[in-house]
């Protein structure tokens, strides 16, 4: 491993991290396609709605503002969920897709995009837009509860099984996409293949209050766990030695992130590589200490998606890009470089 | 007195000029932002091009659109790029998205209209009727309706009598497979439209065939789509020679822009299209040595 920091300058970097976020999440406000009058941030921001042009308010209230929420909120909780899976699993590739949360989320989704207009057309009316977040949130979780069960033996989860069930369910979810696919039409079909795209475009204040109390568990137990997971570096057998249930820190890791990360992908579509390499970036600077990897994964995931997400709408104005694409352009180099230097210290 | 001639003719300057205003009583130019390909083909159409200052990715004819600013796919738009346009009319195809940019256009304060995108004529005319009202060009969206009918009825009349050939489309052909167009897709409408029959019916949109499958079904015509962009791209792939209409020379390329595009140029792509299917029932210039 690259040297990490020294400690003390733990805490100034965290809090740099933190000022960068404040920053992008003001640059997700004042940049765009349209350009707002010099004050309207002033303006929006004082309360003085009524001196606010019309059309000055909804792009800042309707349109940057939910936005940004949503890139913060989802962002944050991709990094902390691919965390928490990395210290779970104790392993680098961990993310939540392999545990079939994004399998079981996108099946979701799909039998949604097909059905909303023919079978489920009741539902749908009763729960108007928040239809698509619910069905892919739902998707997520009947994925992680089967998976969950496949990999129980005698009362202890074994992390291998959980891993291979994973592999199973987005087989699985995957064939079940894919027929779905086959006999969607081409309106579907479009529809399906920008969700997986991801954009941040699908947020909107309802869709954003429906998935925040299913991304609040995992925003508050990860953190909590930190100390489980740095005893869990370990190994399973020195955890429990040290006093940690491990079967539940588990099933409550696995949990938080199914809903959390269902609930972001709802909101968003696939949005690739921040659950990934965030942490990987993180641990280069902070060192393998969940104390501080936790928390500054959820501060630069969040900070990457505001960027990406500023991208994706300036860089083709006045056409938008989907973000997923942006995110994994980026990611993959900077994962790239990180294999090489882990080559170079042997670390693989 | 110089001053009260001043005034006369200042008064009489601003009289000309408020008649001038109101006597032909033009309505205030929008600025059109057009969201789908047959929508902003039907205002130029109807001349109001130059009132369109924005299009979509798919709003690729007539020419004039290529200059125009692109707001991106209308499946994938951002509101705040159409609104970035200053727009006080946007047109949306049926199918813009997604759904939340969309509700975000409805309440923006900028008038919005809706239009049908099925691939029919009967959807066609009603649109190109709508947008007459809309752009307070209802005569000349008469007579563009009144010219489509015309058209269609004469395909109608000349194809009648002879029973209808069977006739597939094809896309993304390539040595072993194809994707053809099932019930719903507008390349099935346009082979009803123009006097003949797709017997691939049951699913809807386009789906894989393979190669055998085509074989057996055997049908008189084969058509093919291709990227009006680059014509010479596609081929159609040897195995298809073999079939009835390989042997008979019918296989022929439709220009996806035009031929499948339900704008305002149907009338012509249906005629043609019909002496493709019905060679006989209109050698070009029967019709009017009778």
């Amino acid at each position: 491993m690259t040297t990490p920091l020294r400690p003390n300058l733990r805490r100034p970097l965290l809090l740099a991290l933190a000022a960068v976020l404040v920053l992008s999440f003001a640059a997700a406000l004042v940049f765009g396609a349209a350009s707002l009058a010099p004050d309207a941030l002033w303006l929006g921001f004082t309360g003085r709605h009524a001196q606010l042009a019309p059309l000055d308010h909804a792009i800042l209230f309707s349109i940057r503002l939910p936005r940004a929420l949503g890139a913060l909120l989802v962002g944050s909780v991709l990094g902390l969920c691919g965390a928490g899976m990395q210290g779970l699993f104790r392993n680098p590739l961990a993310d939540p897709g392999l545990i079939g949360v994004t399998g079981g989320a996108a099946l979701g989704a799909v039998l949604h995009v097909k059905f909303a207009a023919t079978t489920l057309l009741g539902v749908s009316v009763f729960l108007g837009q928040l239809t698509l977040p619910i069905f892919a949130l739902a998707g997520a979780l009947f994925a992680v509860i089967f998976m969950h069960r496949a990999a129980v033996v005698e009362g202890r989860v074994v992390v291998a099984l959980m891993l291979l069930a994973g592999v199973g369910i987005n087989a699985l979810a995957g064939a079940g996409t894919g027929l779905v696919l086959f006999f969607a039409d081409d309106d579907q079909l479009r529809q399906f293949t920008f969700w997986t795209l991801g954009s941040l475009g699908q947020v909107t204040w309802p869709r954003l209050a429906a998935a925040f109390p299913f991304i609040l568990p995992a925003v508050i137990l990860i953190p909590r766990h930190a100390r489980a997971l740095n005893a869990l570096l370990l190994g399973e057998a020195e955890a429990g030695h040290l006093g940690i249930d491990l079967a539940r820190l588990k099933r409550t890791l696995v949990f938080a992130t199914a809903a959390g990360v269902g609930a972001a992908v709802s909101i968003a579509g696939g949005i690739g590589f921040i659950g990934l390499v965030v942490p990987h970036l993180v641990r280069q600077c902070f060192g393998p200490d969940h104390r501080w990897l936790v928390p500054g994964s959820a501060l630069l995931g969040a900070t990457l998606l505001l960027a990406a997400d500023l991208l994706a709408r300036t860089a083709a104005s006045p056409a938008e890009l989907p973000v997923g694409i942006i995110t994994a352009a980026l990611g993959a180099p900077v994962f790239f470089s990180l294999l090489q230097r882990g080559r170079r210290s042997r670390l693989f | 007195m110089p001053s009260l001639r001043i005034l006369c003719a200042f008064l009489i300057g601003h009289w000309s000029l408020a008649i001038g205003h109101s006597a032909p009583a033009a309505p205030e130019p929008e600025r059109i932002v057009s969201l789908g390909g047959a929508i902003t083909e039907t205002v130029f159409a109807l001349g109001a091009g130059d009132q369109v200052v924005a299009r979509d990715t798919s709003s690729v004819f007539p020419p004039a659109v290529h200059r125009l600013p692109d707001v991106g796919y209308f499946r994938t738009i951002g509101a705040e790029g159409v609104l970035a346009q200053n727009p006080t009319l946007i047109l949306a195809a049926q199918g813009t998205g997604p759904a939340p940019q969309v509700e975000l256009l409805k309440h923006s304060g900028v008038a919005f209209v809706h239009l049908d995108a099925r691939p029919s004529a009967d959807t066609l005319l009603a649109n190109v009727t709508r947008l007459g009202e809309v752009l307070h060009r209802e005569t000349e969206a008469a007579a563009l309706v009144q010219k489509l009918r015309g058209q269609l009825d004469a395909v109608r009349r000349r194809t009648a009598s002879a029973g209808p050939p069977r006739v597939v489309f094809l896309m993304s052909m390539n040595e072993t497979a194809t994707q053809a167009a099932y019930d719903g897709t507008a390349a099935t409408a346009l082979i009803v439209l123009a006097g003949g029959h797709n017997p691939l019916t049951g699913l809807t949109g386009y789906k894989p065939l393979n190669a055998e499958a085509l074989l057996a079904l055997d049908p008189d015509v084969i058509l093919y789509g291709v990227n009006p962009m680059m014509p010479q791209a596609v081929k159609p792939p040897g195995w298809l020679q073999g079939t009835r209409a390989g042997r008979t020379g019918r296989i022929h390329a439709l220009d996806l822009g035009y031929h499948l595009a339900f704008g305002p140029r149907l009338g012509d792509a249906v005629t043609e299209v019909a002496s493709l299917l019905h060679p006989a029932a209109t050698p070009p210039l029967a019709s009017t040595n009778q």
